[in-house]
């Protein structure tokens, strides 16, 4: 394949700034949300519309072309670093809203709308669009389609595959997948489900439609102290005990709250070994309700302080410091690892205290910020890049912590995605056998491996020479079967 | 483990491996409780029950979440989950009080509370399943948040068992409401009746289950309320009287042992209408019963009248329809462009295609 001809045809299809080929055009291309992981693609194509998404889509079939596709570049996982000999096909100008249905309580979007943007513009008829990523502001829907992006409020609320009731996607060959639509189910294969989470691997979202949901009347943020971290993880499986799931319940460890303290002063209790935050919402009658269980339940499982947050101002202030607790954690040090592990809840003590240890016998702090309520652990691994050695430790007991995760029933990544990021810790999680089938599936979308290659799913030859892959017996299932 | 126990995956296995080798037909069956709902398959297939594959595997109410072999009885999970305060939010339906949890997960049906509690779909954490190659995977997990690998647990909801036979499932539970209050009332003097309903099911009202029943002289919508007692009673002022056996009310919609299901399948067949929310009525001479407050109705069609006419209106609303009950499919719903991606998928889980053939999921 020729770079020169290839971009000539792609020009072709686009508008006259539509494709970006010069080296201070494509650097801000170079890598997404994991800057760690950098590569210079041939060009960047941003289209604005379906049919332009097609034709390039077919040129780069023809031509062998890698593709990767693009949102807003927020990914933590390496999912959107381009390929070398590849285009990147960025949908940040497909970003028109198409349309608001109050009566069905639907939005239609183009991928590349902001994810807050839909609930300002639900706003006016008195809905939003829940799963609410922190990157919100930043990152777009078809960006939060690729990775399942969840949120704060998930708990209640479900994650991108359970607010997503549409998609038109286009398949690696140009052909328009029409998925659901405005309906609450659709017979045949749940490919809108297998595309939720699929890293841009098996197509190209090109348009979205989500539900909405009636914007809370009233919500409460509680601040919980506990003077022992197992207290703070018991109170959680006691109010879901009592039949009361929270919008959002969130824990932070003591060296994430100090973190968060000096950098907002969130009025944080600085000696509490563990702080949750609760927030429930609903109309008055309900929200009185619920705040009475609950702060009952919580007293009850020991905490030393719970404090409903006093006005809307006081609400923003205590969940400030827990938006702000990775860039807080960012300033006990110069660098900084987060990990993206989820575990069962019962395993929290347990899972926190070998953290604890093994990151100790490596000489490194980490801090941990927890969704309480779905089991989604994000252990921050404090390190100085600038110390010969320490990025090497971090990454090991990073890696040990994900085993850890997998060890106690949990998997390496709740939110943020394998990308390139994890594909050794996937070989611990998964067999041969099924690596294979993931393989397939791509192989089904994607017969030429030409979308995203090499991102989500680690080779068998990779998992075997980390040694941490289950290959019985030396057998390796579909010997010839084309592998990344 | 909590009550009958079998670990059947083996023999399940070893008659996968075979059926492989020899490229024999399977049909995967649980209970066959659903057996009447799809078409007929071909005598060649040899029968592949998972209804002895059965037992809870791992159940902890705290982190709400089981796993449980796909032949146990819906009805012995839900009496586990409830002596817990839990249960099943999609609620799938119990045919002639039959069923087990991996047919409830194959045919992706949920019941009356299905759009404020989720479908299956959105209970579904992980599986254990047979590809049709008869190797033993596992997808998913036991938690929520969890972006390892493609989906290929969800992908199994309402795949009639055409990707993998299913071992094992886990799912996400709710927990019961504290307090539950249905109401009937009456939307015959009411104007338009689909846009009150509407106004409901999209409202902030705490709705757990809407239906109406427009074939009725008084055109009856009963509407269930969940949530503390306070909410509940609050909520429930306007609704009209309460009704005393709403349980049993909502599960004869659910299980179809409502007498609006009874009318005889010689005189008229069953369909299903998925519409969007706020979708007008079909203004069809049908006899029709409303659920999930619109966006869920069934019609008794009668078997000389050419069922296109609703299928034109249907897809005016924005929605589709599918026959409910054997017979033969009206055509693919899936447009040819995605036939080929579907075909290829179905081979990736299944290279022999002996899983379930002749069951089209993509046909009407």
């Amino acid at each position: 394949m020729d770079r020169s001809i290839v971009l000539q045809l792609l020009a072709a299809q686009l508008p006259a700034d539509g494709l970006i080929t010069d080296a201070a055009g494509l650097k801000p291309y170079e890598t997404d949300g994991l800057t760690a992981l950098r590569e210079v693609p041939w060009a960047v194509a941003l289209p604005e519309t379906e049919a332009q998404v097609r034709d390039l889509l077919k040129i780069c079939a023809r031509h062998d072309v890698p593709v990767v596709a693009r949102g807003a570049g927020t990914g933590l996982s390496g999912g959107a670093r381009p390929i070398a000999q590849g285009i990147v096909l960025g949908l940040s100008r497909m970003r028109q809203i198409l349309s608001i249905d109050p009566v069905s309580a639907t939005a239609r979007l183009q991928p590349g709308v902001r994810n807050l943007a839909i609930s300002e513009a639900a706003a006016p008829h008195g809905l939003y669009y829940a799963p609410d990523p922190s990157s919100q502001i930043a990152c777009s829907i078809g960006g939060n389609v690729a990775e399942n992006a969840g949120g704060v409020h998930c708990l209640k609320y479900g994650l991108t595959v359970n607010n997503v009731l549409g998609l038109r996607v286009l398949t690696m060959d140009g052909e328009l997948l029409e998925l659901g639509g405005a309906t609450l189910d659709d017979p045949g294969y749940d490919l809108l489900a297998l595309m939720c989470g699929s890293e841009g691997m098996l197509g190209v979202v090109t348009e979205v439609t989500v539900r909405l949901l009636p914007t809370p009347p009233q919500r409460a943020v509680l601040l919980v102290a506990f003077a022992e971290l197992a207290e703070a993880a018991d109170a959680v499986s006691q109010i879901i005990n009592i039949g009361i799931i929270p919008a959002g319940l969130e824990m932070m460890d003591q060296l994430a709250i100090s973190a968060a303290e000096n950098f907002v002063h969130a009025g944080y209790p600085l000696d509490a070994a563990a702080i949750l935050l609760c927030e429930l919402d609903g109309d008055e009658i309900e929200l009185a309700e619920s705040i009475r269980l609950v702060s009952d339940v919580l007293q009850q499982a020991g905490a030393t302080q719970v404090r409903v947050a006093r006005d809307p101002l006081e609400q923003q202030q205590f969940w400030a410091g827990r938006k702000n607790a990775f860039p807080a954690v960012g300033q006990l040090g110069p660098d900084y690892y987060c990990m993206d592990g989820t575990i069962p809840r019962a395993a929290l003590s347990k899972v926190l205290t070998t953290i604890a240890n093994k990151a100790a016998s490596y000489g490194l702090r980490v801090a941990n910020v927890f969704h309480a309520g779905d089991g989604n652990l994000h252990p921050l691994i404090l390190y100085d890049a600038n110390v010969p050695g320490q990025l090497e430790d971090a990454e090991a007991l990073g890696d040990e912590i994900l085993r850890l995760c997998v060890a106690v029933g949990g998997t390496v990544t709740g939110e943020h995605g394998v990308g390139l990021e994890k594909l050794n810790p996937m070989c611990s999680q998964f067999s041969s056998a099924e690596l294979e089938q993931f393989f397939r599936v791509k192989a089904a979308f994607d017969p030429q491996e030409l979308l995203n290659p090499g991102k989500g799913i680690p080779t068998l030859q990779r998992c075997s020479e980390l040694g941490g892959m289950h290959v019985h017996g030396g057998h390796v299932p579909f010997k010839n079967l084309p592998r990344f | 483990m909590l009550g009958h126990d079998n670990n059947d995956a083996p023999r399940l296995q070893a008659m996968v491996v075979q059926a492989c080798a020899e490229q024999q037909p399977l049909r995967v069956v649980g209970q066959a409780s659903k057996a009447r709902w799809l078409p007929p398959m071909s005598d060649a297939a040899q029968m592949l029950s998972v209804s002895e594959h059965v037992g809870i595997e791992h159940y902890a109410p705290d982190e709400l979440v089981v796993t449980v072999r796909a032949g146990t009885p819906l009805a012995q999970l839900r009496s586990v989950l409830a002596a817990q305060q839990q249960m099943l939010a999609f609620d799938p339906p119990e045919f002639d009080q039959l069923g087990t949890v991996g047919g409830a997960v194959a045919s992706g049906l949920a019941g009356p509370a299905r759009p404020w509690r989720g479908g299956v779909r959105d209970a579904v954490l992980g599986v254990e399943l047979l590809n049709g190659m008869g190797e033993r995977l596992s997808f998913g997990g036991q938690v929520m948040k969890n972006v390892a690998g493609y989906d290929l647990s969800r992908l199994q909801v309402g795949a009639c068992g055409t990707l993998g036979v299913l071992l094992s499932v886990s799912l996400r539970l709710a927990p019961l409401p504290m307090v539950e209050a249905t109401h009937r009332t009456s939307l015959a003097s009411e104007p338009d009746a689909y846009a009150w309903l509407r106004r409901f099911a999209v409202g902030s009202l705490p709705v757990t289950a809407l239906s109406f029943e427009p074939s009725l002289p008084d055109a009856p919508c009963y509407v269930r309320l969940s949530g503390p007692a306070a909410v509940v009673a609050a909520a429930s002022v306007d609704l009209g009287p309460r009704v005393s056996d709403a349980d049993l009310y909502w599960c004869s919609l659910r299980d179809q042992k409502h007498e609006f299901f009874g009318a005889s399948e010689q005189m008229q067949e069953l369909w299903r209408v998925s519409v969007p929310f706020g979708a007008a009525d079909l203004a069809l001479p049908y006899p029709t019963l409303v659920e999930w407050g619109g966006a869920l109705r069934w019609v008794q069609l009668p078997h000389e009248h050419d069922p296109r006419e609703l299928l034109t209106r249907v897809q005016t609303l924005g929605g589709h329809a599918r026959r409910f009950g054997g017979g033969q499919g009206l055509g693919p719903i899936v447009p040819a462009a995605g036939q080929a991606v579907l075909q290829r998928l179905q081979a990736a889980f299944d290279s022999q295609h002996i899983l379930n053939p002749g069951l089209d999921v993509h046909a009407n």
